[in-house]
């Protein structure tokens, strides 16, 4: 609904809580490499939704700019196997701040329409693929408004197209994931069938709860996971 | 002829939505069936696992096959491939 792959609330839920809840504690970089699938997950049940309503994935613009995300969630994926975890927790406290101050800056933003593509649409596309692989997000938070605002795609046509990219995205993401051997199937198959179920029972929900409700509860939580991300590595 | 083509565009696109759009639920069925039953036989995780990936994949290749499809968006797919292809390969050689 919001155009999100779900790691942003997967990776800092688990980081969270997983390990109360888990049978053995698992690694900031088991749960991001698990959350690829739970990216997945998202990317295939809100395609299958917009593909069936009919009109809001713009196929060529998908794909143009898939290779792009591809490319950048490689850089990202490789960056997560060397970098520390605590420069990973920082920079998604960042990254989360920033989705927060982006969904309360589009509270009442009308919709745009760009006639043509802006130049920093592609570096833009590869940052978010980066951040997707390094993160374990599906990179919504960056590639909607860059859809939106920098490609010219209308609000509902970039968030579908969005996730439409984002399956290409995690798969490439995931593959690493799978062939280096980090991923751990059961950690990643409870979070792909949670989101999963989750996806079904909230698709008839969520169109009672107004937009404005969700991105500010949503906003809420993002900045709280932030807080807590920052407090347990650096505080 | 000029104002036929807009509208047979229209038409192949949306074929090519509504099979992609019965790919991608099938895919989605399979994947929720084989993780569902994963919690009680693990193995079978795999399988749900494997339908994930398999539905953008299928999708491509639909989207590849179609009469309607550019030649820029063939080359953009076979460069998103690539990269999926390039990923298991860095992947495997980070297994070592």
């Amino acid at each position: 609904m919001l155009g999100l792959g779900g790691g942003v609330v997967v990776v800092p839920t688990m980081e969270l809580f997983g390990n109360q809840f888990l049978s053995s504690p698992h690694t900031l970089q088991q749960i991001i490499a698990a959350s690829q699938l739970g990216v997945l997950s998202v990317a295939v049940a809100s395609s299958a939704g917009y593909l069936a309503k009919g009109g809001f994935v713009r196929f060529q613009t998908a794909y143009a700019l898939a290779p792009l995300t591809v490319f950048g969630g490689i850089i990202g994926s490789l960056l997560l196997l060397v970098l520390e975890p605590k420069l990973i927790a920082t920079v998604f406290a960042v990254l989360l701040c920033y989705t927060a101050f982006e969904l309360i800056r589009g509270l009442n933003k009308a919709d745009t329409e760009r006639p043509k593509a802006s130049k920093l649409a592609k570096p833009a596309l590869v940052f978010g693929g980066i951040m997707s692989g390094l993160l374990g997000i599906g990179g919504g938070t960056i590639q909607v408004p860059v859809l939106n605002l920098l490609v010219g795609l209308p609000f509902r046509a970039a968030v579908a197209t969005s996730t439409f990219m984002m399956g290409f995205t995690a798969i490439a993401n995931a593959s690493i994931q799978i062939a280096s051997g980090k991923l751990e199937p059961s950690l990643a198959g409870a979070i792909a069938l949670g989101i999963l179920i989750g996806a079904r029972i909230s698709s008839g929900f969520a169109t009672r709860v107004p937009v404005r409700t969700l991105k500010l509860m949503f906003s809420a939580l993002v900045l709280y996971s932030a807080f807590d991300l920052v407090r347990k590595y650096w505080l | 002829m000029k104002q036929e083509t807009p509208l047979a565009m229209k038409q192949a696109t949306q074929t090519l939505e509504q099979r992609l759009a019965r790919v991608f639920g099938l895919g989605l069925s399979a994947a929720l069936l084989f993780l569902a039953i994963g919690v009680f036989i693990p193995t079978v995780l795999w399988l749900g696992i494997a339908a994930l990936m398999f539905v953008p994949l299928a999708g491509a290749v639909l989207v590849w096959q179609d009469s309607s499809s550019q030649t820029s968006t063939k080359i953009n797919i076979a460069l998103a491939l690539a990269g999926v292809l390039g990923a298991v390969v860095i992947g495997l050689l980070l297994r070592r």
